[in-house]
């Protein structure tokens, strides 16, 4: 084995270019993604950021369709894909009698059968398995820049908005009568959301992208009471999976994100337990106080 | 009502530069990161 346990941590990232770059990328979409996590989840919309992430797909692959494996074209495919599903799920919720869960469930299952339907009859399985689970350990330098633009953009904007998102979170109607940054708020939100995920696409895949964002806040959320910790908290915990997931993939030859998004699952089974803030624990020691 | 209305927009945005100046920092940091992560020697 090795010679010390900080060589296990270490070396893997000393030795090999493709680790440190997928470091950096699962960082960056630590960064910029997990925020993005704890308001879709404080929102009561961490399902909506599954079915967005499954709506990308037919613009990533018909992106792939026109440029092959493309960075840019994925991207813009999916971002345009993403959008469009976005406005027109709310654009049905207006003018229809359909509730905009349902929508979004009917615009998202059309759009994942579709993507998969272009993506297998034109390319591979190794293609489709590209789409649909990333390629973190391949992760080039255009690749690298796009995930740290993103992340950028993301904690820049998250900043900036940071109140109106909290207000939109806890009473929308009050801040759309106060102010005229509600729908600014959300739209702006609803666009994070969606590069986040193109992001987080090209290194986790459509399926595994959207871990990233909700497991660390959900396991944040046993963790932090105010808003500014459970992001800080939720980053962290992006930060340690991603590390783990990799050093754990390395070691063991196991796939990287699943790997990651597994160890993400693991921290919130440990967070429900024995978080302080609502854990299972906590809630049982608490339990005597409130009968007496 | 323009003057409440400016009241609460100064109330939404309270705060702003520390939190500005936080994200310049993880941001600066995160390209410094990039520069690492590229610039150095190693397999692949």
């Amino acid at each position: 084995m090795w010679e010390a346990p900080w060589e296990a941590l270490l070396e893997p990232f000393a030795s090999f270019g493709f680790m440190r770059r997928a470091l950096l990328g699962c960082i960056a979409i630590s960064v910029g993604a997990t925020p993005v996590g704890v308001f879709l989840m404080l929102r009561r919309m961490s399902l909506t950021g599954d079915a967005m992430a499954h709506a990308i797909l037919p613009g990533a692959a018909v992106g792939y369709l026109v440029a092959g494996l493309s960075l840019g074209a994925m991207t813009l495919g999916g971002l345009i894909a993403g959008m469009a599903v976005a406005l027109l799920s709310g654009l049905v919720t207006r003018v229809t009698a359909l509730r905009e869960d349902a929508s979004l469930a009917a615009f998202y299952l059309i759009s994942l059968a579709l993507g998969v339907l272009i993506v297998s009859t034109r390319g591979s399985n190794v293609d489709l398995m590209h789409v649909l689970f990333g390629t973190v350990l391949a992760l080039d330098d255009a690749a690298l820049i796009l995930l740290c633009s993103i992340a950028s953009l993301s904690v820049l904007t998250l900043a900036a908005l940071f109140r109106p998102l909290v207000l939109e979170c806890a009473d929308p109607q009050f801040l759309r009568s106060v102010s005229g940054l509600s729908a600014v708020t959300h739209f702006t939100f609803l666009t994070l959301v969606v590069l986040n995920l193109v992001g987080g696409f090209h290194a986790l895949g459509t399926l595994m992208a959207v871990g990233i964002m909700i497991l660390p806040a959900a396991a944040a959320r046993f963790w932090a009471a105010s808003i500014g910790w459970l992001v800080i908290a939720a980053v962290a915990v992006a930060m340690l999976s991603s590390l783990s997931g990799l050093l754990l993939s390395y070691h063991y030859s196991l796939p990287s994100g699943p790997a990651i998004i597994l160890v993400a699952g693991i921290a919130y089974g440990v967070s429900l337990v024995f978080g302080p803030t609502g854990g299972l624990v906590a809630r049982a020691l608490l339990r005597p106080h409130f009968n007496s | 009502m323009n003057a409440r209305r400016r009241q609460h927009l100064r109330l939404l945005l309270l705060g702003l530069m520390p939190r500005l100046a936080g994200a310049a920092l993880v941001i600066a940091a995160l390209w410094a990161g990039f520069f690492w992560a590229t610039a150095r020697p190693g397999a692949l």
